[in-house]
């Protein structure tokens, strides 16, 4: 057959010619369709998977107000810390009257989707009262609020313990049964986080350093009917951001705008955010603005989320 | 001249050789044209479907009075911007060229002033000529 062929080619040369013409030609219009249709394709997969992707920016923040659910870990009760302004019904947390560091309560707010919290000044905020406990005479306790700063771990061990007494505030000056704000600060060094369900905790106390008599300090938690300003919480110098991917795949942040009418200022972010899931970003630098303002996140695909602050 | 005629006695088989070599040249040369055209062809049809910009932002600063544009080069290819219109009428811009390599981004100024409340089309242009494009109000 082949020897058949080859003496077939060898009468007519032309032929040979012809068929070298028409692969060559061939092969390149091959290379050119297949050039086209990957690349096509390469793009057209780009543009799904963007099409598909889906982020949102769940919470915008930089402040963590106590709350009083409970958050359980290890049979133990802790009040929750949240990135949102009071919305429960108000508590009050009494303690003695005598001479000592009485815990008030104790907050969490959990690490998930935190690779770290950057170093910054933190401003504790207490909402404190010294309230009449009997009738008679009545002589005020002297005492303050402080914290005890940790890192608990999901099975109720301590992680680490940050930092003991610590920011502690002026006495409290208000007279008896009237509400009072005080605050103090802390400087939060850099802490990188060990394992993402661990907790932050924040111990609240009220030190009394004289005794009162018929009168006793009190710290309250989650009143809506006060403004966030005068509300027990831990203000950051951080702006938190909370970012939820309901798209069908890995999300990679690449950019975070923060938008006045003042002024508009990209940060440039590096966060991957799985499918389905929550992450966290704390960033040390960023203020966010008193006024109305606008967060917007890019994803790399160039998404786009907007969070709106109005 | 004898020593070239002992070595080649048959002067007839020059003339095959020649037109070999030159079919081959030639053959060489067209296939070279030929491949060089479908890589410039292809290099231009893949860098066009490539293309891919995005607006990040877009701010009306009102401390210039100029219009202030963020873009974001998420393709696969460098871009260069080669022109801005405003209501479909061209407008400077700066810095220009503007070039952004793959995963670049920066802001560019539009060297017009803008009015609270007006309604602008905006529309940025490559030198490939992809589109990006959208209005904006002015606050």
């Amino acid at each position: 057959m082949l020897e058949a062929i080859t003496k077939r080619l060898e009468l007519d040369k032309r032929g040979i010619s012809n068929i070298i013409v028409v692969m060559l030609s061939l092969i390149l219009i091959v290379i050119i369709v297949a050039n086209v249709i990957l690349c096509g394709y390469q793009m057209n997969q780009f543009d799904q998977e963007r099409i598909q992707e889906n982020m949102a920016i769940t919470v915008v923040g930089d402040a963590l107000f106590a709350h009083e659910e409970i958050t359980t870990i290890a049979a133990a009760n802790y009040r929750t810390f949240r990135l949102v302004s009071a919305d429960g019904e108000g508590t009050n947390f009494d303690v003695p009257e005598t001479v000592g560091r009485h815990l008030c309560f104790r907050v969490l707010y959990p690490l998930a989707g935190i690779s770290s919290i950057p170093a910054s000044t933190w401003t504790m905020y207490y909402r404190v009262q010294r309230y009449r406990t009997a009738a008679g005479l009545v002589t005020l306790p002297v005492c303050h609020a402080d914290v005890d700063i940790l890192i608990r771990e999901l099975n109720g061990t301590i992680r680490a313990n940050i930092a003991t007494n610590v920011a502690s505030s002026l006495n409290v000056a208000a007279g008896l049964d009237i509400w009072e704000t005080v605050n103090a600060t802390y400087a939060w060094t850099a802490y990188t986080v060990v394992d993402q369900t661990d907790y932050l905790e924040v111990d609240f106390y009220i030190e009394v350093t004289t005794a009162g008599t018929r009168s006793a300090p009190r710290m309250r938690i989650d009143d809506p009917s006060l403004l966030a300003a005068d509300q027990t919480r831990v203000m950051l110098s951080s702006g938190i951001f909370t970012f939820k991917n309901k798209g069908s795949s890995t999300s990679h942040l690449v950019g975070l705008w923060i938008n006045n009418s003042t002024n508009h200022q990209r940060y440039v972010i590096d966060l991957f955010v799985n499918s389905g899931e929550e992450g966290t970003y704390i960033r040390g630098d960023i203020n966010l603005p008193t006024e109305n303002f606008m967060v917007k996140v890019v994803t790399e695909r160039g998404n786009i989320a907007v969070f709106t602050n109005y | 001249m004898g020593r070239l005629s002992r070595i080649l006695p048959d002067k007839r088989a020059i003339t095959p050789v020649l037109s070999n070599l030159l079919l081959m040249v030639v053959a060489v040369a067209a296939m070279s044209i030929a491949a060089t055209a479908t890589y410039v062809i292809t290099t231009n049809l893949r860098e066009t479907m490539s293309e891919r910009i995005v607006v990040e932002d877009l701010w009306f600063n009102p401390s210039t009075n100029k219009t202030m544009v963020y873009v974001h080069n998420v393709g696969k290819v460098s871009v260069q911007v080669s022109a801005v219109y405003i209501n479909h009428i061209s407008w400077s811009f700066t810095p220009s060229p503007l070039i952004l390599e793959i995963g670049e981004h920066c802001w560019f100024n539009i060297t017009r002033s803008w009015n609270t409340g007006s309604i602008y089309y905006i529309d940025i242009i490559t030198t490939r000529g992809t589109h990006v494009g959208g209005y904006y109000k002015a606050p």
